[in-house]
């Protein structure tokens, strides 16, 4: 490295003390900033179940809970049985704040946008086509993995069914 | 282009001055503070041209790049993309974030920047793995093994490690469907079924991890003085080297880089070992 280039100016040097006072209080700035970010998110996660691999809490790889181990299960009941329902790629921001941040609200509010769709069974499954019938009950799930020792096991974070 | 050796008055920008300040301490800092927002920039591409032009102006100006207020407006601006799309951001990015805070602070009194920037790197790499080890202990599943299981399950990117620890793509890939039916349906469980040394490794391979970023926490909360001090660097590169050889997180990698560059005052052993670091996550980015 070369040595430091042209030093401060005259008026930059009589300043300097009076800066340095100021400076003890920004200096925990950058610390308050950081602290706040994780606080933030780690309430978010154990509150809300908001995944661990985002946002600033710095757990990566720390738990067999992600948003990429989640699932949203939804299910609808067509010609009175119970189908699984193969979601619209529309609906694909919804489902990955689902499963980034699950709540009863967000699950309810998929449920409810699911009955603007129109449906068709196919394979046991039902899809939104735009010649279908327009169906209720939609129940929207999502689960987590939990893990006791090396058994995975899983368990809900939400769940709403629309009226 | 140089001024003239004769000539009465320097020009007021010239190639050679400019590149003198790039060398120095400080403009590497800058320089590569602010070239680590480019990748950055790939959790919000809006940013993507702001930071180019950015890095250019601490290598083109750099003396106007060590104007303090540039750099708390460009953390504000990383605080609107933070705000605008929470969901695109991961960790690093607000450590960049707090990062480009100390900077701004530092450069208010830029005859110390090396030793204030220097002390806020030592208090944000603490903080940042002091609240990975917290995670990792009380997770209750990274321990035993299953959450690396698992993020290797999911995550492509973790096989080789899996694979060292005895565990084949084949039995994985057997798995995944298995796990997937686990979390969509109730009552459904799958035991992760591990031979003893694979069992052992995984344990060893999480245990080491925290007493690996425990011991960095510990070594840069230290004092200066403090024999853990030393310590500092030869662990946090060996933490880049493990990580970023199984999941290459540049802009990760760059940052941790850049501020224990810093940490160290920018000595030369330090700064090879973190390039190294850093060249690692670049031949494995570019491997996978």
């Amino acid at each position: 490295m070369s040595a430091e280039p042209a030093a401060n100016s005259t008026a930059d040097r009589a300043a300097a003390p009076r800066l340095r006072s100021h400076l003890a209080l920004l200096r925990a700035v950058p610390i308050l900033v950081l602290l706040v970010a994780i606080a933030a998110q780690a309430t978010l996660m154990t509150t809300v179940n908001a995944d661990r691999q985002a946002g600033s809490g710095f757990a990566m790889f720390s738990s067999v809970d992600f948003a990429g181990s989640r699932s949203v299960v939804v299910t609808a009941t067509y010609n009175d049985d119970v189908v699984d329902v193969r979601l619209p790629i529309s609906t694909t921001d919804q489902v990955d704040g689902l499963l980034r941040s699950p709540t009863e609200d967000s699950a309810a509010q998929l449920a409810r946008d699911l009955g603007e769709f129109e449906w068709v069974e196919q394979d046991g499954r039902i899809r939104a086509t735009a010649d279908g019938t327009n169906i209720d009950g939609f129940s929207v799930t999502v689960r987590r993995l939990t893990a006791d020792g090396h058994e995975l096991g899983s368990e809900v974070l939400a769940h709403a069914v629309a009226p | 282009m140089t001024a003239a050796p004769s000539s009465p008055v320097s020009p007021p920008w010239s190639v050679t001055a400019a590149m003198n300040q790039v060398r120095t301490p400080i403009g590497c800092v800058l320089m590569i503070t602010a070239g680590t927002g480019i990748f950055m920039g790939a959790h919000w591409s809006p940013l993507v041209p702001l930071m180019l032009a950015f890095y250019l102006a601490t290598l083109l100006a750099p003396s106007a790049a060590r104007n303090s207020l540039i750099w708390f407006v460009m953390a504000a601006a990383w605080v609107a993309a933070v705000m605008i799309q929470p969901s695109a951001m991961e960790d690093h990015v607000y450590l960049y974030l707090a990062w480009l805070v100390a900077i701004a602070v530092g450069l208010l009194d830029r005859d110390n920047f090396m030793d204030e920037a220097g002390r806020q790197g030592r208090y944000l790499l603490a903080i940042v793995f002091a609240t990975a080890t917290i995670w990792k202990l009380t997770s209750g599943s990274f321990i035993s093994g299953a959450a690396l299981w698992t993020s290797g399950l999911l995550d492509d990117r973790m096989a080789p490690l899996l694979n060292l620890a005895g565990i084949s793509s084949e039995s994985l890939a057997d798995a995944r469907p298995q796990v997937t039916a686990v979390v969509a349906s109730d009552g459904e469980t799958f035991y992760i079924s591990l031979s003893s040394y694979s069992s052992i490794a995984l344990t060893l391979v999480a245990l080491g991890t925290i007493a690996l970023e425990a011991l960095i926490a510990v070594s840069y909360a230290a004092p200066d003085t403090s024999r853990l001090a030393k310590l500092r660097a030869p662990l946090l590169v060996g933490f880049g080297f493990v990580t970023y050889a199984i999941v290459p997180v540049l802009p990760f990698a760059l940052l941790l880089a850049v501020i224990g560059c810093t940490v160290a005052r920018f000595e030369r052993r330090t700064v090879l070992a973190f390039v190294a670091m850093v060249l690692v996550a670049v031949v494995r980015f570019a491997t996978l």
